[in-house]
């Protein structure tokens, strides 16, 4: 009897020794406040533009990024012209300056006289933790004004100068390397070339990045527009290219089939043809500034 | 017979007890760290260090989400921070854990330094490291303060040769914290 009683002594005092002994690992993962912060995906891509796109990466507030983007002449052109290399179809540059975290505004300037003010809004911001929310919604608003003189002299020119688009950015960063983005657009010019070409175009973007490594990344990017709303003069701009970040610079290098920069340019406008092997070369460079 | 199950019923007593008193946590110590090179000073800090210390076998845990780290030069140096050098999605907590190797009366309230022994893992590489550290103890609350250096070669973080004068190889860290009592 004795005997019993003291095993089990041992035994009740051994029990409650273990449960003494807590886990501290289980001790600090098992805060309560961890489930009320609001865990928000950073860098879902490496730079505010996608190829021709805007992504929903924005400058901080105070920070500017200063954008050069350069298209090439046909790679078809052969070795004559280096595969395009000679020919600068289109060159712009740009500013976005973040007054907020959440508002861009933005200007900039491409060839032929074509200036752009736009702003761009986060709406809603990928996040886990309190809220479980997939996707990062942004709205973007652009004008562009033609400045060159027209053709056919006219009076009362001034408000057929103007072009306005307006997209939402509906974008993902499923895993650590792979982004998706979708770009419905509304784009409303008030010239066109001709009495078929619409002033209406509705299209849908698609976009997305996949890392490679650190500091590289593989991009694409294409729009669909209705064949209904653009003539057959006219191709869906597609365009391929590769993302490569070197601390405060990101360099783009891509082909696409479009000569424009901005959304009124590229998605209704663009004559060339991947079926024709109508590609050309191209690059934007973009530089973060801090002005804290 | 008797006796010896008063005996141990006794000793229960105690064991309740000192279950309540034994873990000091905290859940918002502060990091602050520091990197001088001769083209840049990159300064950062975090007040969401979590702590534990059993004060009964000197053992401790700290971590900290390195994304909590706020500071830096401009978004886009914090969002390198985390992508290209921590990769915080791979690895997305500092840890210090181990034991305090000098013997100390947690009941005792004074200034004490102390050498916390154990493993330091950053961006998923381990070292084992002695850092020297000072506890100062009063009746409610056991404060940690200390300040000690991290070798960027040590955790595998790498510095591309374009920025080599702008970040420096070793990392000077400065924590800071009042655990209490777990109830």
């Amino acid at each position: 009897m004795r005997q019993i009683s003291c095993i089990l002594f041992i035994v009740l005092f051994i029990c409650f020794g273990k449960s003494y002994s807590q886990n501290l690992e289980d001790i600090l993962n098992n805060n309560p406040q961890d489930s009320l912060e609001k865990k928000f995906i950073d860098a879902t891509f490496k730079s505010t533009r996608l190829i021709n796109s805007h992504t929903v990466e924005m400058p901080a507030k105070k920070e500017m990024v200063f954008c050069i983007s350069h298209r090439f002449g046909l790679l078809k052109d052969g070795f004559k012209t280096f595969y395009g290399l000679d020919e600068s179809s289109n060159i712009r540059f740009g500013f976005d300056y973040g007054i907020s975290d959440w508002l861009t505004i933005g200007i900039g300037r491409s060839r032929f006289e074509l200036y752009d003010g736009s702003l761009q809004l986060k709406l809603v911001r990928q996040q886990k933790g309190l809220h479980n929310i997939p996707v990062s919604i942004n709205f973007y608003s652009a004008v562009e004004a033609n400045l060159a003189d027209p053709l056919v002299p006219t009076e009362n020119f001034t408000i057929y100068r103007f072009s306005y688009t307006n997209q939402f950015l509906l974008a993902s960063k499923i895993t650590n390397k792979f982004s998706l983005q979708l770009m419905p657009t509304y784009i409303h010019r008030n010239l066109v070339k001709t009495g078929n070409d619409k002033n209406n175009i509705v299209s849908m973007g698609f976009g997305g990045r996949y890392k490679l490594t650190k500091r590289l990344a593989v991009t694409a990017e294409y729009y669909y527009t209705p064949s209904n709303m653009l003539t057959t003069e006219y191709y869906n701009p597609l365009s391929i290219g590769l993302d490569i970040e070197t601390g405060g610079h990101v360099f783009q290098i891509f082909i696409t089939n479009a000569e424009g920069m901005t959304e009124k340019s590229f998605i209704p406008q663009t004559t060339y043809s991947w079926k024709e092997h109508e590609i050309l070369l191209g690059f934007n460079i973009s530089r973060v500034f801090s002005f804290k | 017979m008797k006796l010896i199950l008063n005996i141990y019923f006794f000793l229960n007593c105690f064991v309740v007890q000192s279950q309540v008193s034994a873990i000091y946590t905290s859940f918002s110590g502060t990091v602050d760290f520091t990197s001088d090179a001769p083209l840049e000073l990159i300064k950062a800090k975090s007040d969401k260090l979590s702590g534990a210390i059993n004060t009964k076998d000197k053992s401790f845990l700290f971590n900290i989400p390195m994304k909590s780290f706020q500071g830096f030069n401009s978004a886009l140096q914090r969002t390198h921070f985390n992508e290209n050098y921590l990769e915080s999605d791979k690895y997305p907590k500092s840890v210090f854990e181990g034991k305090i190797i000098e013997d100390i009366d947690f009941d005792k309230p004074g200034t004490y330094p102390v050498r916390a022994k154990g493993n330091l893992t950053i961006h998923g590489v381990k070292q084992q490291r002695i850092i020297k550290s000072t506890l100062i103890i009063t009746k409610e609350s056991m404060k940690i303060k200390s300040t000690f250096t991290v070798p960027l070669t040590d955790h595998k973080i790498q510095i591309p040769t374009i920025v080599k004068q702008k970040i420096s190889e070793e990392i000077y860290v400065t924590i800071n914290m009042e655990l209490t009592p777990k109830k």
